[in-house]
């Protein structure tokens, strides 16, 4: 039995003349809550499409649990409950009956489970209501009651938190956090909130041009190159002496043009801690150390490549 | 599959548009009551004029003609135009947003996505589609009667006449009001999947649109262009005549004649709805199973 719930093998989907996707390959191991960032128009609804058997792929290879999604589409999305795009439902039928006609579930363990899992995320009291009252937070809920139904075991988000007020994207964070540490599922997220991902996810891959940029877990790709913040007196004198007693361990080093008087010290690894040590030894004051916030924001718009053009769609 | 088919007897049953169609019903039936009593008057005087003139010997033979348009005779009447203009309407209606609306609502692709049978989807809409429209067709024959009963009364003998094929009157004669009630409801049950057939080209549409608007309108097209062929050009069309969608509703009339039914008609006519039947439901099938979402 393979360690991967979905393994995507060098798929190319092309609409036209427009490359969507263009050799991407990946894994998600299992148990994980698996993030795919990506700017706009990357591939990633495309993506889950194809993982979901609702586009064909032009070539590669899907597999859930090893089996082939294009060869054996019901078999491999058996446990799989995917929402892909906004929530979609009948708005004039009840929460519950949305749930039976969408996950076709019957029986008295099915009616058990579906009742527990309403009470999990929150539902249970709006089960006899129509889906027309629903809020977009309630129907993001009722989303993932149905995904995780009749007994999913990978559950697959397309940006859950769109469109939510902020009370509504922590509710859902939670959620979503809970569904792999609560009740074992890996999870598939997808989303260009790049702060909700790194909130969220435990496993990250940065989709750009239908290419996998990067993939792996979320502190490993992070720790790539940290950067750390300095303020400390005399930062030219600061910035000559990092550089002499580092030497090659700091991989770039300068003041920001929005915060002057603070040093950015990009290094090889995580060593926040010999910066500052190193700097109050020489008796430079250190009023600020801290490591650079949205190290994610900063990682995409290295990797997508287009830093500025990106910067104004990215919400962080 | 029937779990397929009653979840898709819920979704149709949420739907406002069954709130038109009784309305609809209800104007069509106020209508009817008004055009079959002023229908009833004038018949009555001539009938009655005719008898005055008749030798005492015959007047005995022949009925008391306020007994021959009664209720039941009201139904017949009504239902003619009930299931050749108005319920073809509601089927289209039905059949147009089967597959269009899901796509337009998006529970098409949440649906799909769990790798349910896209087959078994198809055919079970389909059905559920002519479940509906059957519930209708027999609803609304029943409660055409009833109202015909309470407002028109109701005899034992019933005439002969809208109870035989179009466009071949034979002369009218007598039957029994059991004979013509059995053919009433038969005549309803044929028109149910007479109406099946011919709501199947906008569920047919519907699988390529998504609109259920589009799909609708598109069947409607189709089957008022084929009954104007038929009506307007039926010599010159003798070839084609019949593999129209409208052929499907010569059989009606025919189910009408208790006695003599021509069942080399009926036969023909089912043979055209099951052409209907298998091009529009195999074509979705097809459709669904290689279009992506």
């Amino acid at each position: 039995m393979s360690d991967y719930v979905l393994t995507v093998e060098n798929v190319v989907k092309s609409f036209g003349k427009f490359r969507a996707l263009d050799g991407a390959s990946l894994s998600i191991p299992k148990g994980t809550i698996f993030g795919i960032i990506g700017p706009n128009g990357a591939g990633k609804s495309t993506l889950l499409r194809i993982v979901t058997s609702l586009a064909h792929p032009d070539s590669g290879k899907v597999t859930v649990n090893g089996i082939n999604v294009e060869a054996y589409p019901k078999k491999a999305l058996k446990g799989i409950g995917a929402i892909v795009d906004s929530p979609a439902f009948y708005p004039d039928l009840t929460a519950r009956q949305n749930l039976d006609i969408l996950s076709r579930g019957t029986g008295k363990r099915y009616k058990t489970r579906r009742e527990e899992l309403s009470e999990y995320t929150g539902i249970v009291a709006w089960l006899n209501h129509r889906v027309r009252e629903f809020s977009l937070g309630m129907k993001q809920r009722l989303a993932i009651t149905l995904a995780l139904l009749p007994d999913s075991h990978f559950v697959i988000l397309d940006e859950p938190t769109n469109g939510l007020d902020p009370n509504g994207i922590v509710d859902i964070r939670t959620l979503i956090r809970n569904l792999g540490s609560e009740l074992g599922k890996t999870v598939l997220v997808t989303s260009h909130m790049l702060g909700e991902i790194e909130k969220i996810c435990s496993n990250i891959a940065i989709l750009n041009h239908g290419k996998i940029a990067a993939q792996g877990p979320m502190e490993e790709i992070l720790r790539r190159s940290p950067v750390t913040l300095i303020r400390a007196t005399e930062p030219e004198r600061a910035e000559a002496l990092l550089k002499e007693t580092f030497g090659p361990r700091i991989l770039s080093i300068r003041q920001p043009d929005d915060a002057p008087g603070v040093l950015r010290v990009e290094t090889e690894s995580e060593c926040a801690a010999e910066l500052n040590e190193t700097l109050v030894k020489k008796g430079f004051a250190v009023s600020m150390l801290e490591n650079e916030p949205d190290r994610l924001e900063r990682l995409f718009l290295e990797l997508t490549g287009k830093e500025s053009a990106v910067r104004n769609e990215v919400k962080s | 599959m029937i779990l397929s088919i009653y979840h898709e007897i819920v979704k149709m049953a949420s739907q406002k548009k069954h709130y038109i169609m009784l309305i609809g019903y209800a104007f069509l039936m106020t209508l009817m009551v008004f055009v079959y009593w002023k229908f009833q008057n004038r018949f009555f005087g001539e009938a009655e004029r005719m008898l005055q003139g008749m030798p005492y010997i015959m007047q005995k033979m022949i009925p008391d003609p306020s007994k021959l348009c009664d209720g039941l005779m009201f139904a017949r009447f009504s239902c003619m135009i009930l299931f050749w203009v108005v319920m073809p309407i509601f089927a289209f209606m039905f059949a147009g947003e089967a597959i269009a609306c899901e796509q337009q609502d998006g529970t098409l692709r949440a649906y799909l996505s769990r790798g349910f049978s896209r087959t078994q989807f198809v055919v079970a809409k389909f059905i559920a589609v002519f479940l509906v429209i059957l519930f209708y067709s027999m609803l609304f024959a029943a409660l055409t009667m009833l109202i015909g009963i309470v407002f028109f009364g109701f005899s034992k003998m019933q005439i002969t006449l809208f109870m035989s094929s179009v466009g071949e009157f034979p002369p009218p004669g007598l039957v029994s009001a059991k004979k013509a009630i059995l053919s009433y409801y038969l005549a309803t049950l044929y028109s149910a999947f007479a109406m099946s057939a011919i709501s199947s080209v906008s569920f047919m549409i519907s699988a390529f649109v998504k609109r259920m608007t589009v799909a609708a309108t598109g069947g409607l097209v189709f089957f008022f262009v084929s009954l104007i062929m038929q009506l307007a050009f039926s010599d010159l069309i003798e070839d084609i005549k019949p593999f129209l969608i409208t052929r499907v509703l010569d059989g009606y009339s025919q189910m009408f004649t208790v006695d003599a039914v021509n069942w080399d008609s009926i036969i023909k006519s089912v043979a055209v709805m099951c052409i209907y039947w298998s091009v529009c439901v195999a074509t979705p099938v097809v459709v669904l199973n290689i279009k992506e979402y």
